[in-house]
C-alpha cells in the first residue's frame, strides 16, 4: 500500500476539514466561552444581595482569579471531552463514515487534518476565545484583578524549564487526543465519552497500581533517584505528553487505515 | 474495468460472500439482484473499497480498492441506501464536497436538481427522504465520475422520480461508465440494466446479458398455462412464463419474472447458460 500524501490536496482537505469544525464546532464553543460572562454577572448578583443584608458589609466586586481558574478547569474539560468526538465521532457511523471514507483525499491527508485540528486548533480556538472573554472582563470591571491569560503567562515564566511543557493547551492536547481515540474506538455515541472517561481511569489506576507495587523494590527507587538526580526525569517529563500524544495518533492512524463500513 | 476473483468476505464465521469470479466492463450499467442478505450491499461496499475482501481480490484498472487511493476514489462515488441529513443548503454541500472529485461539475449538479425538481437552496436536514435522495442521486451524477455504485437508488422517490432517475442515469453518465445498481426495484430499472447479475447465497447465480437471456429464455405473455415453463405466474388476462427458448424467437425480458426463474431453477438455469 503506497502512501500518496499530496501538500495541495492535503490543503484542500485541511480547508474542508476546518469548515466542517466551524460548522459542527464552534456553535458549541460559544456556551463554555461565555461562561466568564455569566459568572460575572451570577457573581454580581450574588453580592449585591449579600451586601444588602444589614449583617453584611463590604463593595460588590467579581469573582476573584482563584474562582475563575476553576470555571476555566470546568470549561476546558468540557470542550475536551465533547469537541473531538462531535467533530469526528461520526466516523463509525456507517453512512457518514462510509462517505468520509470514500472523500477522495488519502489516508495521511485525512488523519493529519484531524490530528492537527484536535491537537492544536481546537485547544488553541477554544483558548483564544475563553482568555479574550475573562481579558474584557478585567477590562470592564477591575476588582477581578488579573486576566486568566496574564496569570498563566505568569505561572508559566516562573517556572522552570522542565515545566514549559506542562503548559495549559499541552495538556489539553493530549486529553483532547485522547477523546477523540475514544470517539473512533467505541462505536456507540454514548461510549464515546463515557468509555474514554473509563479507559483513563483504568489506565491511571494500573499505572498508579504498578508504581507503588513497584516502589516496594529497592533498586526501583534508587532507579528513580538517580533519575531525579542526574536531572534525567526532567526530560521524561518533557518528553511524556509526547509520548502520550504520539502514542495515541498511532492508535488513532491504525484505526482510520483499517475503518470498514 | 473492475476484475474480481475468486472474492470472499465473511463476518467473522459467516461467510456472505465465497468465490465471487466475474469481471465488469465499461459501458455497462449492472443490475445487482438477489435476495434479502445475499450479500448485494457487501459486494458493492468491497468494490468501492469500505471493506477488505477476506480472500481473493478485486481489481479496478490496477488498483485494489481497499488501498483507497484519492486517484481511484476520485474516479468513483458510492450512493448508501440510507440518506444521510446534513445541517447545510443543497448546494452548499455540493460545493464542499464536489472540490474532491477532479470531474465535478456545479452547474450540472443544478441542472439535474432541476430536473428532479428539488430545490438546491434547501437546507439538507428540512428535506423528505425522497429529496435528499435526489440530491445525493444529483452529487452522485455531477462528479461525472467513471464507476458508480448505486444502492437501491429508487428506494423512496416518487413515480415522478423514479423516471427522472432512469433519465437522468441515461443522460448524465459518459459512455464508458460502469455503472452498478444494486436494487430490489427491478420494475423501476428493468429498462436501463444491462447486464443482470443474481446474487444467490454465497455466490454468483447468474451473470449474463440482455442479448444472452433473450437467446436462452423466452417470456411468454400468453392467456395459456404451459406445463414446461420454468416459471409461471399469474395476471389479470394471462400469465408471464418462462421458457427455455429453443426456436430464437424474441420477447421482452421481465427481469421479476427472470429473477423467480432463476432461483426457483438454479441448476437447471446455469445449465442453460452454460450451452
Amino acid at each position: 500500500m503506497k502512501c500518496e500524501f499530496n501538500w495541495k490536496r492535503f490543503g484542500k482537505y485541511f480547508l474542508y476539514d476546518l469548515k466542517c469544525m466551524k460548522r459542527k464546532v464552534l456553535p458549541y464553543f460559544i456556551i463554555p466561552v461565555l461562561a466568564p460572562v455569566a459568572l460575572e454577572l451570577i457573581w454580581r448578583l450574588g453580592e449585591t444581595v449579600r451586601f444588602s443584608s444589614v449583617y453584611a458589609h463590604g463593595t460588590v466586586g467579581g469573582p476573584e482569579l482563584f474562582i475563575r481558574q476553576m470555571i476555566f478547569l470546568v470549561a476546558i474539560v468540557l470542550m475536551v471531552m465533547f469537541a473531538p468526538g462531535r467533530l469526528y465521532g461520526e466516523l463509525t457511523d456507517k453512512v457518514k463514515g462510509s462517505e468520509w471514507l470514500m472523500l477522495p483525499a488519502s489516508r495521511g491527508e485525512k488523519f493529519l487534518s484531524m490530528e492537527l485540528i484536535s491537537v492544536l486548533i481546537l485547544p488553541v480556538v477554544f483558548l483564544a476565545g475563553y482568555y479574550f472573554t475573562d481579558w474584557l472582563i478585567c477590562i470592564f470591571d477591575k476588582s477581578v484583578g488579573t486576566s486568566l491569560f496574564n496569570a498563566d503567562k505568569a505561572g508559566f515564566v516562573e517556572k522552570e524549564f522542565e515545566y514549559a511543557i506542562n503548559i495549559r493547551i499541552w495538556k489539553i492536547a493530549y486529553y483532547s487526543v485522547a477523546f477523540l481515540t475514544g470517539a473512533l474506538l467505541f462505536k456507540k455515541p454514548r461510549w464515546k465519552i463515557a468509555g474514554t472517561i473509563v479507559l483513563i481511569c483504568l489506565v491511571a489506576a494500573m499505572t498508579a497500581g504498578n508504581l507503588r507495587l513497584l516502589s516496594r523494590i529497592e533498586w526501583f527507587n534508587n532507579f528513580l533517584n538517580y533519575l531525579l538526580e542526574s536531572g534525567i526525569y526532567a526530560i521524561f517529563k518533557i518528553i511524556f505528553p509526547v509520548l502520550i500524544i504520539g502514542g495515541l495518533a498511532v492508535i488513532n492512524w491504525f484505526k482510520i487505515k483499517n475503518l470498514e463500513h | 474495468m473492475i476484475t474480481i476473483d475468486k472474492l470472499g468476505f465473511s463476518f467473522g464465521v459467516d461467510w456472505v460472500l465465497k468465490n465471487i469470479t466475474m469481471t465488469l466492463e465499461e459501458g455497462k450499467i449492472y443490475g445487482l439482484l438477489g435476495e434479502n442478505g445475499v450479500g448485494k450491499t457487501t459486494l458493492l461496499t468491497l468494490m468501492c473499497g469500505l471493506k477488505d475482501a477476506s480472500r481473493g481480490s478485486i481489481d479496478i484498472d490496477g488498483r485494489k480498492p481497499f488501498d483507497r487511493s484519492p486517484l481511484l476514489l476520485e474516479q468513483m462515488i458510492y450512493l448508501p441506501e440510507a440518506s444521510a441529513t446534513r445541517s447545510l443548503v443543497a448546494a452548499e454541500y455540493a460545493t464542499e464536497q464536489g472540490c474532491f472529485w477532479k470531474n465535478f461539475s456545479l452547474d450540472k449538479f443544478h441542472e439535474i436538481m432541476a430536473e428532479f425538481e428539488n430545490d438546491p437552496a434547501r437546507r439538507m436536514d428540512k428535506m423528505s427522504a425522497g429529496q435528499l435522495k435526489k440530491t445525493y442521486i444529483s452529487f452522485a451524477l455531477a462528479c461525472n465520475c467513471k464507476y458508480l455504485f448505486l444502492d437501491e437508488p429508487t428506494n423512496g422517490l416518487d413515480i415522478p422520480s423514479k423516471t427522472q432517475f432512469r433519465k437522468a442515469i441515461m443522460k448524465h453518465t459518459a459512455d464508458d461508465s460502469t455503472i452498478v445498481i444494486s436494487t430490489h426495484q427491478v420494475r423501476d430499472l428493468e429498462n436501463i440494466i444491462e447486464p443482470i447479475i443474481i446474487l444467490d447465497k454465497q455466490d454468483v447465480l447468474h451473470n449474463a446479458s440482455v442479448e444472452k437471456i433473450e437467446s436462452k429464455l423466452f417470456f411468454d405473455y400468453g392467456t395459456v398455462a404451459k406445463s414446461d415453463a420454468l416459471w409461471s405466474e399469474a395476471l389479470p388476462g394471462g400469465f408471464i412464463q418462462v421458457l427455455r427458448n429453443t426456436d430464437g424467437e424474441q420477447s421482452k425480458i421481465n427481469v421479476e419474472a427472470l429473477f423467480n426463474a432463476v432461483h426457483c431453477n438454479k441448476e437447471t438455469i446455469k445449465n442453460i447458460f452454460k450451452k
